[in-house]
This record gives C-alpha cells, sequence and structure tokens, in this order.
C-alpha cells in the first residue's frame, strides 16, 4: 500500500490533490495535515511513501518542515507543491533536499509524473524551471516532458507537428478553437517549447507523430 | 669389608673329627627308627652328616663321615635302609652311594681348605705389619725429635718475621723493639732483654724496649750517660764493643751501678752496641741473667740477630720520623707558598695532587686521582685552550709545561694558577709522566694588576695633567718634564732635561728675568736644605707670553729618607688671576650703572636690611634708605588701591626674601623722608646662589606719581562716557585685556539685578546656569588668549529668578600696535528665538514619528492584503482549478461526442479565467508586498524585484549580493527593498537607461544599497528640488533607521543612489532627540 501525506492548510487544495491521486493510483493511504506541527506528528508516527508539501502554511514554515523531514527521515522524498511559482522558491527548497518542486498551478497536470518520478528516486521540477534552473544547480532536472501531457493535449501536440493549424485541429476535434488555442499554450508550457517548429523537432525525436 | 671368621674355623680339629663320627651315629640311629616312614630316601639323613662333616671338618672328616656312613648302610642298618654289596643288584647302589659321599665330601672341604690358605695368610700379614709398626714407631721417634728443633728455630723464624711485619706496618718503635725482646727471650730461657737507644747527641742512653725487666731498674738507668765504666751498655756505647759481663758482682765496670743491679737480683749482662751499616751507632742490646753466666755460640748468634733486626727497625723509625717530619714541612712550606705538587700520568690519564693542589684548587683534599678531562672541566672555559696547547706542547717537548690560567673553583670563584713542569721520558722519548708544581698567582696577579693600573692611573694624571710637573735632582737639574710643559715651553724634551734651572733664559729660548730665577732657585734650595714642601707665586714666560704660576715643591726621599729629588708642580694661575680681576671691573661698573639708572635699586641682606641702594633710590625716598628693619615700621607707606597702610611684613623685598616671590609694579603711596608724597611703583625678586638658596633681595622703586595721576584723570572721563552706555537699552558689558570683565551698564545689572560690583571681575558668574558656567568661562579664557572674538550662549538669570538663553559677544579693541587694550561686548536675550526652535525641531521629529509610524502601517496593511489576497483567494482558485482539470481528465475520458466537447470547451475556458484570475492575484500580492522578502530575505527579493524590472521594462537589472547574506531586521530590508523599488521607478520614468546595477553590501555594521543605471542622469534641478522624484521618501526611510541616502551623477554618466543603514536600524524614538 501506498502511503501519501500532504501537507496544506487550503482544504480545498488538500481534496483536490487527493482526488488527483485517487485517481490515478489505487489502493492509497492519504494523510492531511493543515499545519506545520500536525505535519511533523504524522511524519514521526508513520512512514510515508512521499510528502507533498506547501511552504506557506501555519506554524513553522514549509522549508522549515522540509528541513526536519529530511533529518527526521531523509530518504521520504519530499515534493513541494507551492503557489510560488518563482525559482528562488524552487532553488531553496532543492537546496534543502526537496525532490521536487511544483507550482499549485501546475500541479493538477504534472503531479502524478512528479510523485512517480520522485518516488523512483529522482528530481522533479516543470520543464521551463529545469530550464532555468539548470545553471543555477546543475545536474539534469529534465525527463521527458510530454509525460505530463493529457490525452487531448498529446492529440493536439502531435497534429500540430503534422502541421495542422489549429482551426483545422478544431474541427477535427470537435472542440472550440479557444479550446485548442488553451490545449496549444498548456503544451508550450509544460515542454517549456514555444514554437510550433521546436514542437515539431521534439514529436518527431520522441516518436509522436506516427 | 674384613671377612669374619665363622665360628667353626676355630674348632679344634678332634672336634671335627668327633663332630664327623657323631654326626653319622645320629644319621644311623634316625634313619633305623625312621626307615619304614620314608622308604624312598632311606640314606639322605647321611649325606647330611658327610655335607655337615665335610663343611666343618674338611677332607678327613668329611671322608671318615663317608666311611662310616657305608659301613652303617652295610652292615648296620635294617632293611630297607641297609645295602647288601654282596648281592648282585645291590652293588651298583652302594657304588652310587659310596661315589656320591665321597664327591660331596670333597666338594664340601674344598671350601673348608680355601678358608685355612686365607687364614695362614692373614696370620703372615699380621706378623708382618707388626713388625712394620715396630720399625715405624722407632723412626717416629726420631722424627720428633727432629721437629721439635725445627719447630724452635722456626719459632724464632717466626718472631723474626713478625717483628720485621711490625717494622713494615709502621708499628711504633717500642712495641716492635718489645716485640724482639720477647722473642730472643723465648729462645733463651731465664735471659731477659733490654734495648737502649742512644740520643741524637750520642751521650745519653734512652728506654728503648725491655718487657721482662724491672721498670723501676729500667727508670733508673734511663739517660745514663756513656762512658768506659758506665755498667755494660754504657760501656759498650761508649767503646762501641761487645761488653760481657759475666758477674756484676765483681766487674769494676758496674761499680756504679752493682747496687742498683743486685738490687733487682741481676747478675750477668752481656751488652753489644747497635750500629748502622754506616757503623753509626744507635744503642745497645743487652741480655741479663739472675745468676752468673758467659756466652755460649749460640747466644752469640742469637745477639748478632737481635742486633740486626733492632738496627733495622731503629733505622727505619728514625728514617720515618725524618720522612714525617719533612713531610710535614713540605706540605707546610706548599701551603705558605700556595704551592701545590702534581703529578700526571699522561699514559694512564691519572693526575695525582698534593693537599695544596687540592687547596688551590678550592676542594678538600682527596685521596684519588683525576682524568685529563676532569681538571680540563676546572679550567675557565676562556683559557681551556692555553692549557690543551701548553699540554700538547710540553708532551712533544717543544718546550716545558709552563703555563698560567685561570681555573673556577666549586664556589664560582676565579683564581690565576701557574703550573710548571719536569717530564720523565721512556728509552723511545716518549712522556711517560710529568709532575711539577702550581701555584696560586692570584693575588701577585691582583697586585701586579693594581700594581700596574696605578702606575698608568698616576702616569696618566701626570702626562695629561695641564699643570706643568718637573722633577729636579739634588743638583737642581730636570730629571723629567711632564707633556704639558714641554708643548708650552715650545722646546724638545732634551733641552730641557738635564739643564739648570735658567739654562733655558741663558739658551735664548725663554727670556726669565734673574728675578724669577732666583725665586724659583732659592725656592728650591730652601727644599733642599729643609726637606720640607715649599709654595709659592711667581711669573715665568713662556712662549706664548709671561704667565703666572702657583707652584708646589715636594721633596722626594728614598728608602733610606735621604732626599734624592724634588718635584715642582706649578699651576698656571693668569685666568684665575685676570678673572678676578675682571670681578673687580665688573662690580665697579655695576656701582656705575647703578648710579646711573633712573629707577631706585637697593639690594637687601637675607634679614631684610638695605645692603646696596642707588642715587635714585636715594633721589626717590629723599634720602638715603637706613639700615635696620624697624625702618619698614617707620615708612609711611599705603597701597594705592585700597588705600591702607603698608604692613612690614608685605613689602614685596619682604615676600622676596620669605616666600622668593616676584613681585612687580605694585603700587604704593609714599610719604618721602624729606616729606613729599610721591606713587612709587614696587618690585621685589629673591636672588639666589648657585645652590638656590635665597640669599638677597633686590627692589626697583619707579617713581610713578605723575603717570598715574594722568591715568586716573583719564579714567574719570572715561568714567563719563559710561554714562551714555548705561543709557542705552542694549546690554553693554566691557574687559580688561587680562579677562577681567570691569563694567556692566545699566541695562545689564538690571536684567539680573545685581550690583555692577558683585558682577564684576568673575562675579557675573553666579548668574549663569550652572551647567552653562564651565563651557562660558573656558570659551571666554580661550578667547582672552587667542583675541578672536568671543561668542557664547548660556542661560543666565533674570531679575526675577527665570533662566533664560542669552547670547554674550564681546570683541577685542586693538591698540595702534595691535596688542587688546579692552574688550567690548553686548548681550542679548535670545530666549524666544530658541523656545521657537525648539518647538520647530519638535514638530518636525513628531512629524517624523508619524510619517514612520505610517510607512509601518501602510507596510502591515499591505503585508495583510497581499497574504489574503494570496494566500486566501490565491488558494481558493487553485482548489477550483484543481477541480476543473480533474473535470476536464473526466469528460475527456466520456469519449467524443459533440455534446461531450462543448462540455470540454466550457470547462477549458473556465480554466482559463481561473489561470488568468490567479495571474492577476498573484501580480496584486506581488505589487503589495513581495512575499519574498518575509520568506527568503532582502537578496531573493531585490532579485526577485529586478528580475520583474527586466521582465516588465526590457531594461536589464543586475543584483550583486554579498557572499554572506545578512541578517535584517523587517524594518531595515523594507526600507531598502522599497527605496530600490522607488530607484527603479525612477528609473523606468525619467532615466531612458538600459542597463541597472545593485550591488549590496556590508560595511562595518552598516548595510549599503547603491543602485546606478546608465541612463542621461539625475540633473542639478532634480537634485535641488529632492521632492520631485520621491527622494525626499527614500531619504526619510534612511534617515529613520538612522541612516542616509545619497543620489548623485554618476561618473560614467547616469544616477547613482547610495543607501546606507546600520545593520540594526535604530528606533525613530531615538532619532527624535539629536
Amino acid at each position: 500500500m501506498m502511503r501519501v501525506l500532504i501537507i496544506d492548510d487550503h482544504e480545498m487544495v488538500r481534496r483536490g490533490l487527493k482526488d488527483i491521486f485517487n485517481d490515478e493510483f489505487s489502493g492509497l493511504e492519504i494523510g492531511e495535515a493543515g499545519n506545520s506541527r500536525a505535519a511533523l506528528e504524522l511524519i514521526t508516527k508513520k512512514d510515508w511513501d512521499l510528502i507533498l508539501l506547501d511552504i506557506n502554511i501555519p506554524g513553522r514554515n514549509g522549508l522549515e518542515v522540509l528541513g526536519e523531514i529530511k533529518r527526521l527521515n531523509p530518504r521520504t522524498p519530499v515534493l513541494v507543491v507551492s503557489a510560488y511559482p518563482e525559482e528562488e522558491f524552487a532553488i531553496r527548497a532543492l537546496k534543502l533536499g526537496a525532490s521536487g518542486y511544483l507550482n499549485k498551478n501546475s500541479a493538477s497536470d504534472e503531479v502524478v509524473a512528479a510523485a512517480r518520478k520522485t518516488m523512483a528516486g529522482g528530481k522533479y521540477v516543470t520543464a521551463l524551471l529545469a530550464e532555468k534552473l539548470a545553471a543555477t544547480l546543475g545536474g539534469d532536472l529534465r525527463h521527458a516532458p510530454h509525460e505530463s501531457l493529457s490525452n487531448r493535449e498529446l492529440q493536439v501536440l502531435r497534429m500540430i507537428s503534422l502541421g495542422r493549424t489549429i482551426k483545422e485541429i478544431a474541427a477535427e476535434l470537435a472542440l472550440s478553437e479557444k479550446t485548442v488555442g488553451t490545449y496549444r499554450s498548456r503544451i508550450s508550457q509544460k515542454m517549456g517549447l514555444a514554437t510550433n517548429v521546436e514542437l515539431t523537432r521534439y514529436a518527431l525525436q520522441h516518436q509522436l507523430a506516427d | 669389608m674384613k671377612p669374619a671368621w665363622s665360628w667353626y674355623h676355630r674348632l679344634p680339629v678332634v672336634v671335627e673329627w668327633v663332630v664327623a663320627i657323631l654326626f653319622v651315629a645320629a644319621a644311623a640311629i634316625i634313619t633305623a627308627q625312621l626307615r619304614h616312614m620314608f622308604p624312598a630316601t632311606p640314606n639322605s639323613l647321611f649325606f647330611c652328616a658327610i655335607i655337615v662333616s665335610a663343611w666343618i671338618g674338611g677332607w678327613g672328616p668329611g671322608f671318615l663321615a663317608s666311611i662310616l656312613a657305608s659301613t652303617a648302610i652295610i652292615f648296620w642298618l635294617p632293611p630297607p635302609a641297609s645295602i647288601n654289596p654282596t648281592v648282585a643288584g645291590e652293588v651298583p647302589r652302594f657304588l652310587v652311594f659310596l661315589l656320591a659321599s665321597v664327591f660331596i665330601s670333597s666338594v664340601c672341604s674344598r671350601q673348608k681348605r680355601a678358608e685355612a690358605a686365607l687364614r695362614q695368610a692373614r696370620d703372615e700379614l699380621d706378623q708382618r705389619v707388626q713388625e712394620r709398626t715396630r720399625e715405624l714407631s722407632v723412626a717416629n721417634e726420631e722424627l720428633r725429635t727432629e721437629i721439635a728443633g725445627r719447630k724452635r728455630t722456626g719459632a724464632l723464624l717466626d718472631g723474626q718475621r713478625q717483628v720485621l711485619e711490625m717494622m713494615a706496618t709502621d708499628a711504633p718503635l717500642p712495641e716492635s723493639l718489645a716485640a724482639l725482646m720477647r722473642l730472643i727471650e723465648a729462645q733463651v730461657p731465664g735471659m731477659l732483654g733490654s734495648i737502649l737507644l742512644i740520643d741524637e747527641q750520642g751521650v745519653h742512653l734512652r728506654h728503648g724496649a725491655a718487657p721482662s725487666l724491672p721498670p723501676e731498674y729500667m727508670k733508673a738507668i734511663d739517660g745514663v750517660a756513656i762512658g768506659p765504666y758506665v755498667g755494660s751498655c754504657g760501656t759498650a756505647a761508649h767503646l762501641k764493643e761487645p761488653v760481657m759481663v759475666g758477674d756484676i758482682t765483681s766487674d769494676p765496670r758496674w761499680e756504679k751501678y752493682r747496687a742498683l743491679a743486685l738490687a733487682h737480683g741481676l747478675r750477668a749482662c752481656w751488652s753489644t752496641p747497635i750500629f748502622t751499616a754506616q757503623r753509626r751507632l744507635l744503642g745497645t742490646f743487652a741480655m741479663y741473667y739472675r745468676q752468673p753466666a758467659l756466652p755460649e755460640p749460640e747466644h752469640l748468634r742469637l745477639i748478632e740477630m737481635a742486633t740486626h733486626i733492632a738496627a733495622i727497625a731503629i733505622c727505619r723509625d728514625r728514617a720515618q720520623a725524618m720522612l714525617r717530619e719533612s713531610e710535614a714541612k713540605f706540605k707546610e712550606a706548599q701551603r705558605i707558598a700556595n704551592l701545590g705538587y702534581w703529578d700526571i700520568d699522561p699514559v694512564a690519564d691519572q693526575i695525582t695532587w698534593s693537599e695544596e693542589t687540592w687547596r688551590i684548587f678550592g676542594l678538600q683534599p682527596q685521596n684519588r686521582t683525576l682524568s685529563q678531562a676532569e681538571l680540563l672541566e676546572m679550567i675557565h672555559p676562556a683559557d681551556r685552550s692555553i692549557r690543551k696547547q701548553a699540554m700538547a706542547e710540553a708532551l712533544k717537548g717543544l718546550r716545558p709545561y709552563d703555563a698560567e690560567y685561570r681555573i673556577v673553583r666549586p664556589n664560582g670563584e676565579v683564581r690565576f694558577v701557574h703550573f710548571r713542569d719536569e717530564i720523565v721520558y721512556d728509552k723511545s722519548g716518549r712522556p711517560i709522566r710529568l709532575f711539577g708544581t702550581v701555584q696560586d698567582t692570584t693575588e701577585r696577579k691582583q697586585a701586579e694588576e693594581l700594581l700596574k693600573a696605578r702606575e698608568q692611573e698616576i702616569r696618566a694624571i701626570v702626562e695629561n695633567s695641564p699643570d706643568f710637573i718637573v722633577r729636579y735632582d739634588r743638583e737642581l737639574r730636570r730629571t723629567y718634564v711632564n707633556p704639558a710643559f714641554i708643548k708650552a715651553s715650545g722646546l724638545p724634551r732634551e733641552a730641557l732635561l738635564g739643564r739648570e734651572i735658567g739654562s733655558a733664559a741663558k739658551d735664548g729660548a725663554v727670556n726669565a728675568t734673574l728675578e724669577e730665577i732666583e725665586i724659583l732657585e732659592s725656592s728650591l734650595k730652601s727644599v733642599l736644605a729643609a726637606g720640607r714642601p715649599f709654595q709659592f707665586e711667581s711669573t715665568w714666560p713662556l712662549p706664548t707670553g709671561r704667565r703666572s704660576f702657583s707652584v708646589h715643591l715636594e721633596p722626594e726621599f728614598d728608602a733610606q729618607g735621604a732626599l734624592t729629588s724634588i718635584l715642582g708642580i706649578s699651576r698656571d694661575v693668569t685666568e684665575q688671576k685676570r678673572a678676578e680681576e675682571a670681578v673687580r671691573d665688573s662690580q665697579q661698573l655695576l656701582h656705575l650703572v647703578l648710579a646711573t639708572l633712573p629707577v631706585g635699586v637697593a639690594v637687601t641682606d637675607r634679614s631684610g636690611d638695605i645692603i646696596l641702594t642707588n642715587e635714585a633710590s636715594k633721589h626717590i625716598w629723599g634720602g638715603a634708605i637706613v639700615p635696620g628693619s624697624e625702618r619698614w615700621a617707620q615708612t609711611k607707606a599705603f597701597w594705592h588701591d585700597s588705600g591702607k597702610k603698608v604692613d612690614p611684613n608685605s613689602w614685596a623685598s619682604i615676600r622676596a626674601l620669605s616666600a622668593g616671590q616676584t613681585s612687580l609694579n605694585e603700587l604704593i603711596d609714599i610719604e618721602t623722608y624729606d616729606g613729599q608724597q610721591k606713587i612709587i611703583q614696587n618690585s621685589a625678586a629673591p636672588i639666589r646662589n648657585a645652590e638656590g638658596q635665597i640669599v638677597q633681595a633686590v627692589i626697583v622703586n619707579e617713581d610713578v606719581t605723575e603717570r598715574v595721576r594722568a591715568e586716573e584723570a583719564l579714567k574719570k572721563a572715561e568714567d563719563n562716557h559710561r554714562f551714555v552706555l548705561d543709557a542705552t537699552p542694549a546690554m553693554i558689558h566691557t574687559a580688561r585685556p587680562d579677562g577681567y570683565l570691569d563694567y556692566f551698564n545699566q541695562r545689564w545689572t538690571d536684567y539680573v539685578g545685581v550690583p555692577m560690583e558683585k558682577l564684576q571681575g568673575w562675579g557675573w558668574m553666579t548668574v549663569i546656569h550652572p551647567e552653562d558656567i564651565e563651557g562660558e568661562v573656558s570659551r571666554w579664557r580661550e578667547c582672552v588668549a587667542s583675541g578672536e572674538p568671543f561668542r557664547y550662549e548660556v542661560r543666565m538669570r533674570r531679575a526675577d529668578g527665570k533662566y533664560r538663553w542669552v547670547l554674550h559677544h564681546k570683541v577685542a579693541v586693538r591698540d595702534g600696535q595691535g596688542n587688546i587694550v579692552k574688550w567690548c561686548g553686548s548681550s542679548m536675550d535670545i530666549d524666544d528665538q530658541k523656545q521657537a526652535e525648539r518647538l520647530l525641531r519638535d514638530s518636525y521629529a513628531q512629524l517624523r514619528a508619524l510619517s514612520a509610524r505610517l510607512q509601518s502601517v501602510r507596510e502591515e496593511e499591505a503585508i495583510r492584503i497581499a497574504r489574503e489576497i494570496h494566500d486566501d483567494l490565491g488558494q481558493k482558485l487553485t482548489g477550483l482549478k484543481m477541480d476543473l482539470r480533474r473535470a476536464e481528465r473526466k469528460i475527456e475520458g466520456l469519449g467524443n461526442s459533440p455534446a461531450v466537447n462543448s462540455l470540454l470547451d466550457t470547462v477549458v475556458s473556465a480554466t482559463e479565467l481561473v489561470d488568468g484570475t490567479t495571474a492577476s492575484i498573484q501580480e496584486i500580492a506581488a505589487n503589495l508586498r513581495p512575499e519574498m522578502l518575509d520568506k527568503l530575505g532582502l537578496g531573493a527579493a531585490l532579485r526577485y524585484e529586478s528580475r520583474r524590472f527586466q521582465e516588465r521594462t526590457g531594461v536589464l537589472c543586475e543584483v550583486i549580493l554579498p557572499e554572506t547574506e545578512p541578517e535584517l531586521s523587517t524594518g531595515v530590508s523594507t526600507a531598502l527593498f522599497r527605496i530600490f523599488q522607488e530607484c527603479l521607478t525612477n528609473i523606468a520614468r525619467h532615466a531612458h537607461a538600459t542597463n541597472v546595477k545593485a550591488v549590496l553590501e556590508l560595511d562595518g555594521g552598516w548595510v549599503i544599497l547603491s543602485v546606478q543605471d546608465n541612463g542621461r542622469g539625475i540633473t542639478e534641478a532634480e537634485m535641488a528640488d529632492p521632492e520631485s522624484l520621491g527622494l525626499l521618501g527614500m531619504k526619510e526611510r534612511a534617515a529613520l533607521l538612522g541612516g542616509a541616502a545619497v543620489f548623485q551623477r554618476a561618473p560614467g554618466g547616469g544616477t547613482v543612489a547610495r543607501v546606507r543603514v546600520p545593520e540594526g536600524g535604530m528606533s525613530v524614538q531615538v532619532k527624535e532627540h539629536i
């Protein structure tokens, strides 16, 4: 049985993350903590396979809690899920021993991929951040970014790589152009690739286009 | 082991035969009786009988037993024990029996035979042993006699040996001789031995040794003088040949001592003189007997031996005594001479020292040898090489070992020692022994050095003396002249020596007058005649001119007290004489000067009496001042200032004498001796001698009557001016050049409500606030000294008792030469002005506090709102987005129908909306208050802000941070962050820059943030009007923390803003008081 501890003071966020995990994994035990005290209590009481940690929590700062976790149980992977999108926080968290750093905005899409990667012993940051951090932290934080794409997004990526316009794609998928446009920008964001040319090259390299 | 003979060997032969018969008979009877019981062995008992018989008796009885047994068997015994030889069958049986019994008896008798042979041999041996024993006992008897003889000789020899041993071990002579006597006495029973010793003069015989003679007798003859009829011994010693008296009763040589000898029962005395090898008489040896007797040859041998041994003993003792004496003398001599003896065996490396040598080295005399190394240790380290070298050269035979060097005694004392040696070489020329003396030469050395030093000293004194030193012999010729004299005379030494007095003059080198020569000559002659020193003064010509000399003549005597020479010491006293004249001259000059001086000068002695006055003094006082201390009481004098009579003890001259005071220009009104009223300026100073003691006082009087009167007239005129000053509304005051405030106008005195008399001088201090007095007074003193204008604000007590701020202002008024003649001052009440200033400052501080409060309230509010927006709203939106995305995924899973797709469009659109909203919320929160600042500190916040700025404006913005980020308070980091934001805003709005560089650094407790751009640069006008660019806000933020912000044009164009605040910040409240 897999044990995941979610530390976040917002009930809504905890629920959201819980739903995502329950959708993706079976046989889960999910623990929840709304503040640092409760979190540390749970950490000392049980062993966890993964800890999701928010920085901004009541009581002790999330980064301090991270330090404490690393002291108590250095091998447990900690995935920091924060509202702060900025690289400064990511750098600090990774330096303190976090296995990954996710912006809450992208969490709904990437948390599953991140959880898999970190539980396997790897490190995870979003593609965009990885680009920025490469210089600062060194080491390879990159991963195959298309893993975090949803089915529809993957479909859109393939079609883009085939040279379809958004209009054509919308028509083909029977979706509004706006929705396809959104997909397109999500793909760019998740993969850290801006232009169609880059996306096409990526798709070809990873044999996504059939 | 000797075998024990068995009893049966001693049996008589008959018994052996009888035993054989009895045994056989017994055997036959027993066999007859028991034949039926043991039919199988009928004849065994016979065998037993035969064996026993043969054993005991030998072959004969054995054989008899066999015959008897056979007979019994054949003839006597009944069957079955019997054997009948006639019966054919029994013959062999009988033969067997017979043979067996013969055999047994023969075997058993062999033992008997052997024993018999042995017995015989033994008996023979015994006999022979007895014979030998007899022979031996005879020989033994002979031997015993021989041994007894030898034993006696041996005892003599042993005795001799013992005596010699005693001598060899230095036993006292009487003991050795006594032992010798006892030895001789043991050889000749009944003899009493005696030895008498001849004394050193060879006249008297003294007791030597006589262990067996009566002590009274020995005492009686002790010290007897030798002679022709002085008993045996005296005569023998006299004649130097043996005197053998066989009977004392009849011998004429015993005439004098007969009664004595007979009283002690002595009848015979044989005396023999004892000689040295050189036939020098040592004493006599006498043998006394209690019955008349004459010596036998063996006695003569003993006498010869005894005298010989006694001679050895006595010689040895004498030699020993002499040796001891000479050793003692030698030691004593060494000790007295500080001379030690040493002996070096270079081969064994052993040094032997005499006692004195040990003492020289500061050690207790020890009975041991030293090694070279040990000796070297004792030598002064600096002199060890001398010793080594001298030793090495001596050993090589280069030169005798003769060296002087220093040694260090155990107590650290350094001594000089002198070593001299003698070397003994072996056949190959190798030194095998060195011996010699060592002498402690320290005292000699010291004395020599002292003498040398004294000589040098005296020589130096004489040679360097500026005095002329000349030695004259009895003929008044110069035998020595010192360099000073040679130099002064300008003649060579040879020209001066050996010449008679005046000869130099005769030579024409100098031209002494006859008178001068005669004075010297007669003086010298008087010393020659009287033998006493003489002193006189005279002139003597030198090449440099005629000089005056003080001459001292000193006679010199030899050891016998005869006058040998005269030493003349001449000191040039020309200068001294001149100086004395000069003093006389200057005194005359002084009197002349004093006489012409316009001021009166008088000198008093220690008691205050005038001892010198000049003309002017007499003129001032209208006559000569009469000596005598009561003069002061008689003088009519009054202090000019107070008009009081001058107390006799308060005159300046008396103060100068008693307290050493120097007084200047004291104004005194006097009535002169001739009745005039005058004003004099009186000054006095002490005169000290070389030791600093006051010996006299000098008084200077000046008649200032005219001047003082003129000044007073002037002052009156000045007073008139004061009326004018008093009338003015301003507060005016004046001061003397020495800082004495002498005038305050009416307005001034009214203001403080104190009359001018109480303010004059330093009285004005009483109206100054106590806290301000020190500052004002010290400043006033500074100004008085330097002459710069005086300006000082103090609190001054007004007439109503309130302290008010007053500004004192004084300027110096100078005369034509620039000397300050007066200070003019004004005072102004500035209290109202001060009050206004303070109010302004207070309100400013309040304003600043308010502003700070506002800033912090605003900042807190910003933090709160930012947090609420970001946390609450933002997180809710995040949750919402998660839900939407989940919904989207679920919808995707529903398939691709138009209805589903339309739902998907809706959800994606909603998600997009949520994303947009989240982004704007984050932007708003960041603008309000960057989370970074609180969570990650100033450095991260600056970086973040610079990045946002760069994204927003496209202007490159670089932030450089210190290696270790400082721990800053929220106040400091907020202020610096806001200032940074403000700077960026200014740059974006005004600078037209493309590049911004911000540096945060730490410098000794200060945090410094500088922001520089490459834009157009801040203008003078902008800088002058700081409000326009929000510069005031930034400056104020910095000032609130106790820091400062500066804005200027950067050297290479653009603007640079530099903000420095204390690392810990500073509270606004503290700032307020500054």
